[in-house]
Order: C-alpha cells, then structure tokens, then sequence
C-alpha cells in the first residue's frame, strides 16, 4: 500500500511539473492579448445623439517614452447604437477600451436616459461614475476638458466632481441618474460643465505633468464598420484657449432627454436637498459663510397633497460680532437667501415641469396613494429653513 | 490543583475524539450556510420579479430557513452520537434508509447545481469576464472533490478560520453603506403589487434549504447547553445580513429593475452610495467575503459524496467525489450552454414547492427518527459513543 | 587471552589495540579502540589496576579499584562491541566471562557556539553541537527537574547511533511519548547520520510538503518547547534537536520574541505573518491583477505599470515565473559558492541579472521589484522557505491562468489540506482552526509571560498550569 502510494505520488508529481511546464509556455499563455498593456485607458466618456444614432467621444490615456508621463487626446466614434459604438471605439483606437477606469460621463444636449441605461449594459462603465452635462455637444466638452487637463496635468476627472462639490452643486452618477428617472418624480439632474475662456488667449498644446508633448495616439481616420455604419474621427478638439472651468448650472432631465437648464441660484436651491454633501459657501449681502453641516428632509401630507422641505443648516462666517442680536440678524439673513435659493431652484424647475427636489417621489414613498395620480404642480410645496451661525 | 487544569482540554478527553466538529465550528458553519448564495443570484432574481419588494421575499425565505434550521438542531441535540445514517438504519431498516439517503443525495444535488452555478455565474461576470465558464467550473470541481477526500473535521475548521475574515469584510461593507448614508427609503412604498409579489415569492423558493447539510453534522458534533440557541442567533444574523444587503439592492435597483443582471452585484451597489471616492476596497472586500461561497459549495458537495457513499455502501472516497465531481459538470455543462435552461429550471412554482417541501421534510424525519431512536434505547441518553458501527464515519 | 582474540576476531580494521597485563598472578586485557578513547583515561586505568595489592576480579573492580569511572559489566559481547565502537574501553579477567565495559570516550568535538540559523539579538548564544552528551548537558542543565526523563536508544545497523527521547514526565502526555517511542523503535535502518533521517518515521504524512516535526539548534528554545510538554528528540552526530508535536505557529515564534518587550514582540510577530502572507501571494496577485483585474488597479499605477511593460517579450506570467526562478537559483547558488568568490558573484546577480536585464528589456522594474520584496519577505519565517517557494510558484502559475478566482480556491484548497493535518493529538494549524482561544496569548501576539500562567492547549499535555496564581 505504502509503495502505492509513493508511485502515485511520483506520478502526481511529474505529471505536475509537466503540466506547470506546458501551461507555463502554452500559447493561451503566452497569449498577450489579455495584457495590460493591451488596453487603452479611457478617462472621460461623452454621449451625443447625432443623425447616425449616437456619437460616442471618448478621453484616453497613454503613456510615452518619458517614463511616468502620459498623453492624452481624444477620439470620437458615430454608430446607431451605444454598443456599436463602443465596439467601435475599440476598432478606432486599435486596442481594447478600458472603460472599468472612467470617472466621468458628459451627456450631450440630445442624449436620452435610454443611451445612458445602455452605456452601463454594454460597457464596463461602473456605476458610480460622474454625471456631466455639456451644453450642447459633449464631444466637444469633452476635447476642451482634455486640453484644459493637459494643461493643469490632471490624471482623472475627478476635480470635476471636486469642483462641483465645492460649488454646493449637485452630483448625480449614473445609476442614480437611472434611478431618478425610475422615480415618481421621473426628473434627473446632472451638474453642467462650462469652460472659462480668456479674452484673446492664443492657441497651443500644453504639456501633462511629466513634460511630454500633448502627442496624439492610437487614433485612427474615419473608419468604416460594417453594418452598423459607424465611423470615428480622433484629435483634439475645443478652443484651446480654456483657462478654467465652472461648474453653477444644473441640466434637467425628464423621461424624453433634457427639458432646461437651471441658472446657478436655482441650481444651488436643488442642491440644498437633492444633494448629500454639504460644503460651499453662501452669501448674503457683504456676509460670506461656509456652509459646515446641512440636513433636510420632506414631510409629506398625502391628505392634503401638501410637502414641507425643511433644510437646517450649519454656517461658519469667522465674523466678530459687536452686538448679540447681529447673529441672529445673521442667521435670518442667511435663511432668507436659502429659501430664496430654495423657491428658485423648485419654481424654475416647475416651469419645466420637473421635479429635482423630489417631493413627489417622497410623496409617493409614504402616501402612495395620494402620490398615484398626482403630478408636482398638483402638491402645495413649503419651505422651512432653519440655519445656525458658528 | 484544579483538576479541570490537569489535561489538556483539545484532546484528552476520548470522547471528542469521535465528534469531528466543535459548537464553534457548528455556528460559524451555520452562519456561512445562512449567507453565502443568497447573496448571488436570488436577490437579481427576486428584484427582478418583485421590484423593491424583493427583501421582503428573502426575509420570508429566511424565516422559514430558519425553522428549518431549528428542527434540524433539535434533532442534533436529540442525537447526540448518532449521525443521520444510523438513525435512519434504525428506524426504517438498511433497506429503507438507502433510499431515503438516495433520495435525499439527489435533493442534495439539485441544491449542488444551484449553488454551483451561482458561483460560477458570478464569478465568470464580474470578476473574470474573458474567462470561459467551463474552465471556472473544473477549477471549482478540483477543489470540491479535494475537499471531499477528507474528514469533515478539515472543512469546519477551514470555515472555522475563514469565518472571521467573511465578517470583518461584511462589518466593513455594512459600514461603507450606513456611513455614506445611502438612501434605503427607496425601497418605500412597500406591496403595491400583492399579487405580483406573491407569485414571486412562490416561484422563487428554489434557494430555500441552504441549512440541508447540516443533517451530515448529526451525531458527529459536540454540543454544549449553549450550542442550539447561539446557532439559531447564527443563523439569524446570517440571514439579517443578507436581507440588509438586499435591500440595498432594492433600494438601488427599486427604480430600474431592467438593468439588474448578473453582473449586478453589492460593489456596484454600494459605488452607487459612495461615488468613486475610495477606490475598488468594496471589490476587494466583495472578493474576501464571495470565499463563503466556496465554503457553502464544498459543503453540499461533501454531503452528496457521503450520501451517495453510504447508498454505495463503501466509503470510496476518491471514486465516488470524481463520480459526483463528473455529473456535476456534465449537468452544469449542459446548463451553461443555454442560460435560459438553467433559468428555467430554477425559477417555477414546481420546483419551488418540491424544493420548499424537501427542505422541510428531511429535518423532520431526522427528528421523527431521532425521538424514534431514543425511544427505541428506552430513553435513556444516547451514550454510545464509542458503538459507531458506520464504516463511512469511521475512516474519517 | 581468549577474551581478547574473541573480540579481534569481529573486527576487520586494525584499528582495535589489545593489551596484557598481570597484576600480581592474575591476567588482565584490555581492548581499546584508540581513535574514540581518550588516552589519559587508559593511562588511569592501567594504573588503577596495576595498583592492586590483590588482583580483585571484574565485579569488585567495579565497586573498589575504577569506583570513579561509568563502568558495567556485561556478558554480552553485542553489548561489548558496541560499547568499544563508541569509544568505551573492554577490560577482560582471566578466567572469567564477560568484560568490564569502562567509559572512556573522547572525540573531537567543536565549540559551542551561536548557530548560524538562529541567530539572536538577545538572549543565549549557546547551539547545540554534534556531541550527544554536550548536547544533553546543555539541556539538562536548563531543566534541573528529576522530571526530566531522558531515554536513549540504539538505531541504525551499521551506524548504531543514540538516539535520546527527552521529556518531562510530570507534563508530556503519555500517549505521545509511547507514540515517538514506538516510531522509533520500529525503524530498522542502515544508519542515521542526522537528526533528519528520523523526520520521515516520525511524520504522520511524510510525502507532504508541510514540515511536521519542530527543528531547532538552541537549547533554550527545546528546553522551553519541553516545558510546554513536547518531546525533544536528540540524535548523536546532529546539531539539530527534533520537538515534537509540532503545529505550524511555531514556526513563526523566535526564541527572542520572549526575549524582548511583549509591545515590540507582537509587532514582530504579525510582520512575520504579514510577511509570509505577502511572499506567497505577492507575485500571483501581481500577475493575476495584470492580466484580469484591471478594475482593481489604481489608474496611476496602471500607466506606470503599461509603462514599464511595453516591449517586452515575456507575457505577465512567463516574466514573473522567469525572475522567480532566477532569484531561486540565485539563492540556492549563493548557499553552495565558495566564500572567495561570494561577493562578485553577488554583485554579477545584482547587477547584471538585476539592473542589466531591465535595462536591456528582457524583464520589468516591477516584476523585478515584486519578487524581490516576496523573496524577503519569505525570509521573515526561515523554516517555511521552502515550502512556501514552491507554492508561491504554483500560485502565480495559477493566478496567471485563472485569475482572483483560481488563486483564492488554490488558497482555500492549501489551507484546508493543512487543516486535515492531525499529528500526535495536536491539530497542525492550532490555535487557528481549530480556534483555541487561550493560546492565542502566544501566537499572533505575545502576552506577558506572567499571563501566561497555562501550558498551551493545542499541545497534548498532562499538566496545564505552569504559574501559580
């Protein structure tokens, strides 16, 4: 038994070494296709409608000779569906696209909910990703932020969804845009990216943080798939002479694509509800605060078809006060210009029958049966804002 | 001295020598059992079909998993030396109890499918998407027969030492989710649709019966006064657990059920909440914590083998693991080629009740004839530890 | 004398001297084997004897003239030739059967000295050395316990080597130490030249890979494993001290831990787990990551990273498995070198394999870099190195093939091999599985040593309490 075993165990073991051997040096092994260095880094996704069916752009990443630097350029493809396009995206750009990276999509001015739930069904888009609205063509947002991150030599888009935090703007990714569209309220919102540009400035390449030249690569000349008509462009574009980007605006979005867009007051009314974080400052008059802490929440009233929005806020000023009633003088003012924010960002949104605050979705959570056949015009909306001054 | 210093309490004692799985080993196993699948493809199932109501269909299925769970620890309890087999002998003779185990082996192989394939599918969607399915499947078939070719002894403690880990990867989940205040009122309002969610509920109760295997530790676990109620905490912690991660997946997905597939899955949820801020630790954690599925599918697997052993009659331990190990991939290479088949087989009210009443049914019988057995002796306790006559057990 | 030509007659070397002497009217013979003796020990015996006003026969010599030497008489001439062999010295009387067999052995033994393979910064320096009886005085002289029972026995044919079981009576458990004795006293073998010949017999699964046996060279380290209730086996001829029964946390405890503050012990402690953990896994999880998991990569990594991969010829796989075993060559190489040429050619492995080879394109910094710190880090536990060299090289062959997926079932498949490991009552990956709280005092961190008032548990033992209250 014991010499049995042994032979066994002889076998086990060359057949083993053999085995580790082949698959070692095996072609499926010795295969590259599944490297790293097979893929394309694409940072920023942008989706347009076009006449084709959807223009897809995309941002990628490459790295250079100089060691530790990257270039970045830009691609854009056309097809009759987003996963054509994204098929194509990998034929133009030679190499597979790694999508599993990107942090930000930018939605065009046509682009509807459907063209985003298939971007997260046939990509690797994660489904925490960015939501950017471009004012009108996403492509060319898209560009412009390529050439303004080749500057500033960022790696990401991150600062984006940095900038707009920062602004108390409110940030959506994608399945949360999905999901608000889902709602009762069937409103979704994404924060709208615009470029600063300089009076005059000239054109011209920057360079990225490592020093490299902003080189293009991988990109190929318009292209012919071949049922779905597709075709790609690629290089940069957008005026080079972006210095700066703004994020104050918010874009709206119903079931049937984009219904406005929102100036910076309403927006920052939506973002006192819709959006979790609560950073900013806000002023009133020569008084400047930074927003520390903020709660809100809506009381429904299926009864009555009536929603309180009530929002507390905590606002640091570093002011100095000479008499004690100045405080309170301070935190009525601060809390005028919130409900003005708030009243704003509800009124305008009405005007396009939207409801970004989400009062009927609320509605229909706890008084479903209320909220069942009811629209936003039809709920008498009150504002409650309570702020305190540190 | 204390005489209860004297010996060295690991192995000293000659009676332990025969039980092969400690209460400890025991609640960590069950733990495992309670959450391991349930949090693969049921939930994209049941959201799927039920909407945002989903978690209410899984707290359903738990409760009754956990009577399930309770009848069966009763029977343990009742039988302390005995294992299922012996019981079984006992009451309905050698002949009578080779079909019931059969028929049990079967049951437990059809949940073997089930479970396999919830990895498989899992695995192959999320984390190795080139990868071709059948050869995640060998490579999960190699480890289930190497963990059949030892004592069940091994597999509760390599649960015993994994267990920690899968906890500490949920508490850090769960913690990513409550901290980022993810907004699980969308999964309000509640049963909008009755009716729709109670055919649901009755197609999708193929899932039930996670705790089958425990009917293997029968007889072969030591159990203390403490045992039976810490297990069913166990279990329902287990179970709580995977109710809270469903309704995260609820309140996700509550809004657009359409784009729940198999590659839906609590990182993406959870990125929902957290935005792309801490890079992929929820994947990594995911990772660690998906081992439960390893461990839960090594168990059915175990429990197959040794059933259909003891209908064999020898305990052949590698013929009979590569036997299963090549019916199962058979079956599941059948399964695989064609989603839908599988799909199919899995969700409808038939095999549903067959599932829901196997699941029941089995315990039952494990208790019926555990108090047959003691009545049988006369009802004195059952201290024949050292009368285990079961070739099977004895080799282990 | 007859008793004399019997004895030389069994020999064919001529190495063995015999000597006459008469002593008044009665004859005497000695045979000695010179090469184990020690001269001057004869000189006194010879005098000893010479000394007799009446020539007393060999019982009496015993008890009256050599009363300060170990000596026993015996009949048989087995007994009598083995004790020749090891150096003792026959002493035949005329007309009477049997010799005297006196203890007279003297071999060249080196120094007690640090051992090179456990060397501390703190504590004794003192390692066992080839000699048995140094050997057990330096343990006996830890353990002044009458406790301490020390058994010799006789293995190998040709070889006759002694072989000592050492024990304390009052803690180790019976059981085992039957156990040990029995294993040993079964093997019937040509020779044992080392303490590692035994390994085999006294492992429950000696084809496995995983060490079951504890090794050391220090006594305080076999003195305080005895103490715990192991069994320290002895081999004459061998530094190395084999304890039994052995689990696999040991391996990650070092004599200085104890040696050390408790705080700075433990940190040391989880750096070894940390540290064999990364070894084994560090280069599949660096392949498996390069080839399927992209998402899991940071993107600033993953441009270094396509950065320092482009061009190269190897895929992920072949590239890491190439520097493994070129590390593995090196270090194998390095032990067998001749000093002389020790440092150059270190410096040819560092430089050209190292440097060189990135720099002409045939490997990355960062494959390099990956192995480098794995094959470090395996140095933090130097008992598991060879074990865990081989794993890491089917993990990353794994890892390369299969993924996360493969590499966490290879895992889970090694861990539950270890856990069916059982070998004289002690489960070999105790306290982990199965858990056992109260060692856990000693194993991932290190406790006070007066908390440590119990014997571990995941040791068979007899006695558990080791402090007073």
């Amino acid at each position: 038994m014991r010499l049995t075993q042994r032979k066994k165990l002889l076998i086990y073991k060359v057949v083993l070494f053999v085995f580790a051997f082949v698959i070692a040096f095996m072609p499926s092994t010795a295969t590259r296709n599944r490297e790293v260095n097979r893929r394309v880094i694409v940072d920023i996704v942008g989706i347009d409608s076009s006449d084709m069916g959807v223009e897809l752009s995309a941002q990628y990443v490459m790295p250079t000779e100089t060691d530790g630097a990257t270039s970045k350029d830009k691609i854009t493809v056309k097809a009759k569906t987003v996963q054509e396009a994204a098929e194509l995206l990998n034929t133009a750009l030679g190499r597979r696209a790694e999508l599993g990276h990107c942090s930000m999509v930018i939605l065009g001015d046509g682009v509807l909910p459907k063209h985003i739930s298939d971007l997260i069904t046939a990509t690797d888009i994660t489904a925490d990703v960015y939501l950017a609205a471009a004012k009108e063509k996403a492509s060319e947002l898209v560009g412009s932020i390529t050439e303004f991150m080749k500057k500033t030599g960022a790696t990401d888009a991150d600062f984006i969804a940095y900038g707009a935090k920062k602004s108390h703007i409110a940030t959506n990714t994608l399945l949360g845009f999905l999901s608000d569209i889902g709602s009762k309220s069937e409103t979704a919102f994404a924060p709208l990216v615009e470029m600063i540009e300089e009076e005059g400035s000239s054109s011209g390449g920057g360079s990225s943080g490592g020093g490299s030249s902003g080189e293009s690569g991988g990109g190929s000349s318009g292209s012919q798939s071949g049922g779905g008509g597709g075709s790609s462009s690629s290089g940069g574009s957008g005026g080079s002479g972006e210095t700066g980007m703004k994020v104050e605006k918010l874009a709206l979005y119903g079931k049937n694509g984009r219904v406005g867009i929102l100036d910076s007051t309403a927006a920052r009314g939506v973002a006192w509800v819709s959006s979790p974080e609560g950073n900013g400052v806000i002023s009133s008059g020569e008084f400047t605060g930074r927003i520390i802490k903020k709660k809100s929440s809506i009381e429904v009233d299926g009864k009555n078809k009536s929603a309180t929005v009530k929002v507390k806020a905590s606002i640091d000023t570093h002011s100095m006060y000479e008499e004690e009633n100045e405080e309170v003088d301070l935190e009525k003012k601060f809390e005028s210009e919130i409900k003005k924010e708030l009243k704003s960002g509800y009124d305008d949104a009405l005007s396009y029958g939207r409801d970004p605050m989400f009062i009927l979705r609320e509605m229909y959570r706890y008084a479903p049966d209320a909220a069942e056949h009811s629209s936003i015009d039809d709920i008498d909306v009150k504002f409650f804002v309570e702020v305190t001054v540190k | 001295m204390n005489n209860s210093e004297q010996t060295s309490t690991l192995s000293a004692d000659t009676s332990k020598e025969v039980k092969q799985t400690t209460s400890k080993q025991l609640i960590a196993v069950i733990f495992i059992l309670a959450l391991a699948t349930k949090m693969f493809l049921q939930p994209l199932f049941l959201v799927k079909a039920a909407g945002r109501d989903a978690y209410i269909a899984l707290a359903i299925d738990g409760g009754f998993d956990i009577i399930v769970l309770i009848v069966t620890l009763i029977a343990m309890k009742l039988s302390p030396d005995r294992d299922f087999f012996e019981l079984t002998r006992c009451v309905f003779g050698k002949v009578g109890s080779r079909i019931i185990v059969c028929i049990f082996g079967l049951y437990l192989f059809f949940k073997l499918n089930v479970a396999v394939s919830e990895t498989v599918s899992f695995y192959s969607k999320n984390i190795l998407t080139d990868l071709d399915t059948t050869l995640l499947l060998l490579i999960l078939l190699i480890f289930l027969v190497g963990v059949a070719l030892h004592s069940l002894r091994a597999l509760t403690r390599l649960n015993e030492i994994l267990t920690p880990v899968i906890v500490t990867c949920l508490a850090v989940l769960i913690a990513i989710v409550v901290a980022t205040g993810f907004d699980l009122s969308n999964i309000f309002p509640s049963l909008r649709n009755p009716h729709e969610f109670g055919v649901a509920l009755s197609r999708h109760m193929t899932w039930l019966g996670d705790f089958s295997p425990l009917l293997l530790f029968l007889g072969r676990t030591e159990m203390k006064k403490s045992t039976v109620p810490l297990c069913v905490v166990s279990g329902t912690l287990g179970s709580a657990i995977s109710v809270f991660f469903s309704v995260v997946m609820c309140a996700a997905f509550g809004n657009v059920t359409s784009l729940v597939d198999a590659s839906t899955n609590l990182s993406s949820i959870l990125q929902y909440s957290l935005g792309n801020v801490y890079g992929r630790i929820d994947l990594v954690a995911e990772i660690l914590w998906s081992v439960a599925s390893f461990i839960q599918n090594a168990l059915f697997f175990y429990c197959v083998v040794r059933c259909f052993e003891y209908v064999i009659g020898k305990p052949l331990h590698l013929v009979t693991s590569l036997g299963v190990g090549a019916l199962l991939f058979t079956s599941l290479s059948v399964a695989f080629s064609d989603p839908s088949i599988l799909s199919l087989l899995i969700v409808n009210e038939i095999t549903s009740a067959l599932v829901a009443s196997f699941s029941l049914a089995v315990p039952v019988l494990a208790l019926i004839s555990a108090v047959i057995a003691r009545k049988k002796e006369g009802g004195e306790k059952s201290g024949q530890s050292g009368g285990n006559k079961n070739a099977i057990r004895s080799t282990e | 004398m007859k008793q004399l030509d019997i004895i030389t007659e069994k020999f064919q070397s001529e190495s063995v001297v015999t000597r006459e002497l008469t002593v008044v009217d009665k004859k005497y013979g000695l045979v000695i084997f010179p090469d184990l003796s020690d001269a001057s020990t004869i000189r006194a015996i010879v005098v000893a004897l010479e000394a007799q006003r009446v020539p007393f026969p060999l019982d009496k010599i015993k008890t009256e003239v050599l009363f300060e030497c170990e000596c026993e008489k015996n009949d048989s001439l087995e007994e009598c030739i083995r004790g020749l062999l090891s150096g003792d010295v026959l002493l035949a009387a005329e007309d009477e059967d049997g010799y005297l067999i006196i203890n007279a052995r003297s071999y060249t033994t080196r120094g007690v000295v640090e051992p090179p393979t456990e060397t501390v910064m703190r504590g004794p320096r003192e390692g066992f050395i080839e000699d048995l009886k140094t050997n057990l005085s330096l343990l006996e002289r830890r353990l002044k316990t009458p406790d301490l029972k020390v058994e010799k026995i006789q293995i190998g044919r040709r070889t006759d080597t002694t072989v000592a079981v050492c024990y304390l009576s009052s803690v180790a458990s019976p059981k085992v130490v039957k156990k040990i004795k029995k294993r040993l006293n079964q093997i019937d073998i040509d020779g044992i030249v080392d303490s590692h010949y035994l390994v085999p017999y006294l492992e429950e699964k000696p084809l496995s890979m995983f060490s079951q046996v504890g090794v050391s060279e220090k006594p305080d380290v076999v003195a305080a494993k005895i103490l715990e209730g192991r069994v320290g086996i002895f081999v004459d001829g061998s530094p190395m001290a084999l304890t039994l029964p052995f689990i696999m946390a040991e391996d990650f405890q070092s004599a200085e831990d104890y040696y050390l503050r408790p705080t700075y012990a433990s940190f040391v402690r989880v750096l070894r787990y940390v540290g064999l953990i990364l070894a084994t896994l560090l280069p599949a999880l660096y392949v498996a990551l390069q080839n399927f998991h992209y998402k899991l990569i940071p993107v600033r990594f993953m441009i270094t990273l396509m950065s320092a991969i482009k061009g190269l010829p190897l895929s992920p796989q072949s590239e890491t498995l190439f520097v493994l075993l070129l590390f593995e060559i090196i270090r194998e190489a390095s032990v067998r070198m001749p000093r002389a040429v020790g440092m150059a050619m270190s410096i040819v492995g560092a430089l050209v394999l190292g440097e060189t080879a990135v720099n002409a394109g045939i490997i990355s910094s960062p494959a390099v870099m990956v192995t480098a710190l794995s094959s470090i880090a395996l140095f933090t536990v130097p008992n598991q190195i060879g074990t865990m060299s081989i794993l890491r090289l089917g993990y990353t062959i794994i890892a390369g093939l299969t993924g996360l997926f493969g590499l966490t079932l290879s895992v889970l498949f090694t861990l539950h091999y270890i856990c069916a490991m059982n070998a004289y009552g002690a489960p070999y990956l105790a306290p982990f599985a199965p858990m056992v709280y109260t060692d856990f005092k000693d194993t991932i961190d290190r406790a006070p040593l007066p908390d440590m008032a119990m014997r571990p548990d995941s040791i068979p033992n007899i006695n558990r309490r080791r402090q007073a209250k």
